[in-house]
């Protein structure tokens, strides 16, 4: 073989190790990287407790993405209305309330973060 | 076409010459640097070796001390003082090819070669452990840097070593 032939080779088989190098060592991320647990304190029905993975940045993804709250859009984002099947009766002054690692949440669901380790708990009050 | 004697003092035509090809070096550089690794700089180091054998270290040099003095002493722009002349000391056993293939080939080398040569520095500097994290996260741009500069080289090489000839009858 000549000598652009070795070069060739030599410059084929570093182009392959190179893109299978690339490939095996490349980050990767790992789906559902947070761990959280979500509480539902029901009115009506037995209390839930979700141990969730979730890439979600806030609360709203996470309750999207695994199917436990609706409720109309407002100008403030998500107005949660129905969670985990249970809806707040407006004629029975009914809402529900976020806390966040034991406090009441500062923010809406669309603007409440979620980090590894969060305790989210949604309790359906009564009573304004 | 008439090879350098090494030996021979260097004429104001063919200082002139190795002045441009710095020039166009940084420029070639600085113009395709919105895509990144790929660049001409490989390619024309080459044929200035192939033109004008170890002279093509001063444009080699000259391209790290202007990139330097355009982006300020950082381990990156250091390691532009020994990758250049060394992609010119490993070309210049072959100076006399003129297979297009062969070029492209050792270009392509080059560009793989790339992300390593440069975590030498940082293997001195701060350690192992670094030039090696160093190396893995470029390891996808060595491989575009190999391969743009095969497809540069690959073109370029035959129509500008014509205009080379032409230039230094």
């Amino acid at each position: 073989m000549n000598r652009t032939g070795k070069i060739v080779i030599i410059a084929l088989v570093m182009a392959l190790v190179m893109i299978a190098l690339a490939a095996w060592l490349a980050p990767q991320t790992q789906k559902g990287a947070k761990a959280v647990t979500l509480q539902v304190d029901h009115l009506e029905g037995e209390d839930k407790t979700f141990e969730l993975r979730t890439d979600a940045e806030y609360l709203r993804q996470l309750l999207e993405e695994n199917g436990l709250a609706s409720g109309p859009e407002t100008q403030y984002g998500l107005w949660i209305q129905t969670i985990d099947g249970e809806t707040a009766d407006d004629s029975k002054q009914q809402w529900w309330g976020i806390s966040v690692n034991g406090e009441f949440a500062q923010y809406g669901a669309d603007s409440q973060p979620v980090a590894d380790g969060d305790v989210f708990v949604l309790t359906l009050n009564e009573g304004y | 076409m008439k090879d350098t004697d090494a030996k021979k003092k260097m004429n104001a035509g063919e200082l002139a010459q190795l002045a441009l090809f710095c020039a166009l070096m940084v420029v070639g550089k600085e113009a395709v640097q919105v895509i990144p690794n790929v660049h001409p700089v490989t390619f024309l180091l080459i044929l200035c070796t192939c033109c004008y054998g170890r002279r093509a270290l001063y444009p080699a040099l000259a391209f790290a001390l202007i990139e330097i003095s355009m982006y300020g002493f950082g381990m990156w722009s250091m390691t532009y003082l020994y990758i250049w002349p060394l992609q010119v000391l490993t070309a210049l056993p072959f100076r006399s090819e003129r297979s297009p293939i062969f070029w492209a080939a050792f270009a392509a080398i080059h560009g793989f070669a790339f992300g390593g040569l440069c975590c030498l520095l940082t293997l001195f500097v701060v350690g192992p452990k670094a030039a090696l994290a160093f190396w893995i996260t470029g390891l996808s741009y060595d491989v575009i840097h190999g391969v743009s500069n095969a497809v540069i080289t690959g073109l370029l090489y035959r129509p500008m070593m014509k205009v080379m000839e032409r230039l230094r009858k």
